[in-house]
């Protein structure tokens, strides 16, 4: 039961082959006892998820009607707060802290009655490709657990590869979902910056974070969008555009459309083995009416190094208020309040927080914010322009999600900037808020791959469209022999 | 030598919203700590800022109210320091891109008009507060706790160029400022209880230079008392210095009332690289000449305005029409007054110096003269009972400590308290006649010429009637009856 | 003050080299509110260095008269409403205090320092 997607659990709910609680006690089982291979999960919230479950098989009993996604379980990012639950952003800073509110799409699910099944592992403060920089130690890659899962969305990615959840959560501030989406052979979806709010999402860089589904299938993530999309009041970069119904689009033909391929993504960084994939995947692709076209976005070659200005700039910020006064981690080796908050700050933090954290500092400082912040800002406007003029001729853009397969655990720990390089797919995406997906789309060196697919702002029901209607003819199958062998 | 004085002022006015700058908590002044608080104004992880727009609508009515030109595009900005009072550790403020800029407001300073020029007012939010533990000051404390009640109510800083010349036109402007923020009704402008506070940037040089002296910045002016005693004591410290041939050091120091001293306050070598950005959590701010337009008819007559038409309108005195407009609520009273009576013969100039002694009664006794409801009616009476003689100004004074803060009628009241003026000459002059007869050498000095002993007379014919004899007539009559008029 | 920038060469686009020293990174780390050994130190402006160096190609784009970007989307005047919402669950704001005294986040003496 447990390798179905969201939309088949959902039938046998409603259809009550199953109820609500043996489906969730079922998830809950899978995750304890596969959790301490993966380390997916920071906290499993049987609790909660248990108490959903029961209204969920009450509203069933007195006959009434369900909602799509109700009954079905999901697991949370450990970086969106739950009221009274331990959220940590897997950060020995924030050991301990009960958010004292729930966050925006909290709310939602809550509504939706879908059982929360816990906090998913995750790169400490969203800040990094592999869950390597977890306070709570790495997580496993399902598809070969020698290598990571991708990050910082990792845990939400695995839950979902490994039967864990058949839904999870992540955030997405350079690739953070498409990229773990990848590595595990899931769907992965970041839309429109404000499509989500981000009101109870623990700040990364405000400017380029935002939530978005993992599952199984582009039908279920469209199902999940539905849900978590919406404009929200607390957020002020919220989009207040009329609701729309994600799905609408599943079953259109994509006989015709026109696809681009940036040169600048398509061939720089891409090993030979992997460029001679992603090439007979497009010949495949073009057999069946699809026109690609290869095109140039010349300020993409710099979006690496303006994100990673404008990303540790806005975290060096958000990133403050772990002061230790409040909430959170407080050092006990302290004499007055400033050796307080540095010890708390020095010892919460992980390397890579702190390195991002004195980027941030050093490209906001005066006499350097013209040379590097603004600089990256002006650069930035290049980016959207660049990706404005494209959608004028073409429906989504198209790349590899990352350069390479999924890598081993300290492969890239001891270089940041090759850390770094393998967003190089995922980033420019973010620095314009557009919507983007990754779909798996086949296998390099025994490790599933992903191709992202970039729409037009607000566009996601055409993105998700080409998406199913791709997803149909690459006919990727989930690798279910990890699950197997631990049941 | 001859030094002449450059102060700028920094003022922070804190704004009369229902709630916060960025949230849904009351801006009421809390007195339990952490009562008016929530997850976004207390920063813990995941909240975000949502602008609260009466904050700009109150900018722009002071930005037009100080003839300043208002910025079309704003930005918020994050200042980033660390200190417990700040829980983002950032303060959202505006860096680059201020709401109103080059603006300025006149003050008579000496009955000479004096321009003084406004830089910027942006607006922010207000920090939380420190309670220090264990001593009364922050170096003594074993331990400070903090307190986030007062955490992000909005605020407007007004920063003046450096053109003020004095402490005393310091004050001045200052005072200038709170009327005008009151007349807005967008604050309280109390600097007793920090709801408007002022930093003082105090330099000076030799008369002639051109090029500014090294300024110190002098913190924590409570009253307008404080900051012209502040500066003055600044001022006299740097000319010290410099004619003892010193230099000044650029610093901050901070004024102690009860010493009535200024001491340093040693900054932090990195304090002031506060590394300002766009806040990415709020987007900008258009504000467009329909919106501008919008506000500038909510405005209220502002009290240069005022004082003009009563001037030109009722002939009053400048002194007169500017002492009315101290306060709103005055002028509309006195106002309200006089139109509502002057069918009944009352003057402009006669209720305006009732309207001033009623007022006068609520300063000198520390009352609140905003809760004064009926001071306008009572204002009104007041007035006929003296434009018709029936009781002197002196009785004025004496039945205000009865009348206000009641709804009493003042000439009902007279009436029973039997308080109206002996006009009848008949029972006077019977009065006078005996005060005469019992006084029969001061009557012989009148009469023979020496007029300063009329004032004892006087004080004999109102110890008689109880004070109530009509002074003017009484006096009259005397002079009559002793035949030297 | 700490920073050094030396230029190698430039031809039509300037590249140059950033140095970042260790005083730089102490001067960021008080800043920044964070203290390190020696060999973090050595090893943050070894990262910071690489980073900078990489992102030096930046100055290969003109942007002359380009506007800066703070965000993703356009939008401009967000609002709410000046109402109070009292929030009642202040005394799980307070239960997260690392120590609390008289319903105050108590800090250790601040030092002037």
């Amino acid at each position: 039961m447990i390798h179905l997607n969201a939309h088949e659990l959902f039938n046998k709910i409603k259809n009550k082959e199953v109820s609500a609680l043996e489906l969730t006690n079922a998830f809950i089982t899978h995750s304890k006892k596969t959790n301490a291979v993966l380390n997916s999960y920071n906290l499993i919230t049987e609790e909660i998820a248990i108490n959903t479950a029961n209204r969920v098989d009450k509203k069933i009993a007195t006959g009434e009607k369900l909602e799509i996604f109700e009954g079905v379980p999901i697991a949370i990012k450990d970086n969106i707060c739950i009221e009274d639950i331990e959220t940590t952003c897997s950060s020995k800073i924030l050991e301990g802290f009960k958010p004292p509110y729930n966050a925006t799409i909290i709310e939602k699910l809550n509504a939706m009655n879908m059982p929360i099944i816990g906090k998913t592992n995750m790169d400490e403060f969203a800040m990094g490709s592999s869950t390597e920089t977890s306070f709570y130690g790495v997580s496993k890659n399902p598809w070969d657990i020698s290598t990571v899962p991708g990050g910082s969305s990792g845990g939400s990615a695995v839950a979902v590869a490994s039967g864990q959840a058949p839904l999870s959560i992540g955030s997405d501030t350079g690739g953070s979902i498409r990229q773990p989406a990848s590595f595990c052979g899931i769907v992965g979806v970041k839309p429109t910056y404000g499509r989500i709010s981000r009101y109870g999402l623990m700040a990364f860089a405000s400017s380029l974070d935002q939530i978005g589904p993992f599952s199984k299938t582009v039908e279920d993530s469209a199902h999940l969008l539905n849900i978590l999309c919406g404009y929200d009041f607390r957020d002020s970069t919220s989009q207040n555009v009329k609701a729309e119904d994600f799905t609408r689009d599943l079953n259109r033909s994509i006989k015709g459309i026109k696809v681009a391929i940036p040169k600048e993504l398509y061939n720089s960084s891409l090993s030979k083995e992997v460029k001679d994939y992603y090439d007979q995947l497009i010949n495949k692709l073009s057999n069946e009416g699809i026109i690609f076209e290869e095109i140039e976005l010349p300020s993409l070659k710099y979006a690496l190094s303006t994100y990673y200005i404008i990303a540790p700039a806005e975290a060096s910020s958000n990133l403050s208020r772990y002061d230790g006064v409040r909430y959170g981690y407080r050092s006990e080796n302290a004499n007055s309040l400033i050796e307080m908050m540095t010890k708390s700050r020095s010892e919460g933090f992980g390397d890579e927080v702190k390195r991002r954290i004195l980027i941030g500092n050093y490209v906001l400082s005066s006499g350097y914010y013209d040379a590097y912040y603004k600089k990256a800002q002006q650069v930035r406007t290049l980016i959207k322009e660049d990706y404005k003029k494209a959608f004028e001729t073409y429906d989504v853009i198209l790349s590899p999600t990352t350069p390479t397969p999924a890598f081993k655990p300290g492969e890239k720990t001891a270089n940041p900037l090759e850390m770094y390089l393998n967003d190089i797919m995922t980033i420019p995406v973010n620095l314009a808020g557009l919507p983007a997906i990754s779909i798996p789309c086949g296998m390099v060196n025994n490790l599933p791959m992903g191709l992202q697919l970039t729409g037009n702002v607000f566009e996601e029901s055409k993105l998700l469209g080409i998406s199913n209607q791709l997803e149909k003819i690459l006919c990727f199958k989930l690798n279910n022999s990890f699950i197997e062998g631990v049941l | 030598m001859s030094w002449e004085v450059v102060i700028g002022l920094e003022i922070h006015a804190q704004l009369k919203t229902n709630s916060k700058l960025f949230c849904h908590c009351s801006a009421a002044f809390g007195d339990t700590p952490n009562t008016n608080i929530c997850p976004v104004c207390t920063a813990m992880p995941g909240v975000l800022p949502v602008l609260n727009k009466k904050v700009v609508d109150s900018a722009i009515k002071l930005g037009l109210a100080t003839n300043c030109k208002i910025n079309s595009i704003n930005e918020f900005s994050r200042k980033n320091y660390f200190y417990p009072d700040s829980p983002k550790a950032y303060q959202i403020s505006q860096f680059d891109k201020p709401i109103c800029l080059a603006g300025y407001l006149n003050i008579m300073v000496n009955n000479e008009l004096r321009r003084i020029d406004i830089t910027r007012i942006h607006m922010e939010e207000d920090a939380g507060k420190l309670v220090h533990q264990g001593s009364d000051n922050i170096s003594g404390a074993t331990h400070s706790l903090v307190d986030l009640n007062r955490c992000s109510v909005p605020l407007l800083e007004i920063v003046s160029e450096p053109v003020i010349r004095s402490a005393t036109e310091a004050r001045l402007y200052m005072e200038k400022m709170r009327q005008i923020i009151r007349y807005l009704d967008i604050g309280d402008g109390n600097m007793e209880e920090g709801s408007l506070r002022c930093d003082a940037n105090v330099s000076i040089r030799k008369r002639g230079d051109i090029k500014l002296g090294t300024k110190t910045e002098v913190k924590n002016l409570n009253s307008f008392k404080s900051v012209e005693k502040a500066i003055n004591l600044e001022i006299d410290r740097q000319i010290d210095i410099l004619e003892d041939g010193g230099t000044i050091i650029q610093e901050t120091r901070h004024y102690n009332e009860a010493t009535a001293s200024t001491t340093s306050l040693r900054s932090k070598e990195e304090a002031h690289d506060y590394r300002y950005f766009p806040d990415p959590d709020l987007v900008p701010i258009v504000i467009d000449e329909l919106w501008i337009e919008t506000i500038r008819k909510e405005l209220p007559e502002l009290p240069e305005a005022i004082q003009k038409r009563f001037v030109n309108d009722y002939n009053l005195p400048t002194d007169h029409s500017v002492r009315l407009t101290s306060i709103k609520k005055l002028a509309e009273d006195f106002e309200n007054a006089y139109k509502n009576r002057k069918n009944e013969n009352i003057t402009p100039l006669e209720t305006a110096n009732v309207a001033l002694k009623y007022y006068d009664y609520f300063l000198s006794n520390n009352l609140d003269f905003s809760k004064s409801n009926h001071a306008s009616f009572q204002i009104g009476g007041l007035t006929f009972l003296v434009n018709t003689s029936t009781v002197s100004s002196s009785t004025i004074t004496s039945i205000l400590p009865d009348i206000v803060n009641t709804n009493y009628d003042p000439i009902e009241y007279v009436k029973e308290k039997g308080l109206a003026q002996v006009s009848d000459t008949g029972e006077l002059k019977s009065i006078i006649q005996d005060v005469i007869k019992e006084n029969p050498g001061p009557a012989e000095e009148i009469k023979s010429g020496k007029m300063q002993t009329i004032g004892f007379m006087m004080g004999q014919i109102m110890q008689k009637t109880k004070g109530k004899a009509n002074p003017g007539l009484a006096n009259k009559m005397l002079k009559e009856l002793l035949g030297i008029s | 003050m700490y920073f050094h920038i030396y230029a190698i060469h430039s031809s039509y686009v300037k590249i140059f080299f950033v140095m970042i020293t260790k005083e730089t990174i102490k001067h960021l780390a008080v800043l920044s509110r964070l203290e390190f050994t020696e060999k973090q130190l050595d090893n943050f402006s070894h990262d910071l260095e690489n980073i900078f160096n990489y992102a030096q190609m930046l100055n290969e784009v003109d942007t002359t008269g380009i506007i800066p970007s703070s965000h993703a989307m356009p939008l401009q005047n967000v609002f709410k409403e000046d109402r109070v919402i009292p929030y009642h669950n202040i005394e799980k704001i307070m239960a997260n205090a690392p120590l609390e005294e008289s319903h105050a986040f108590r800090v250790p003496k601040i030092l002037a320092d």
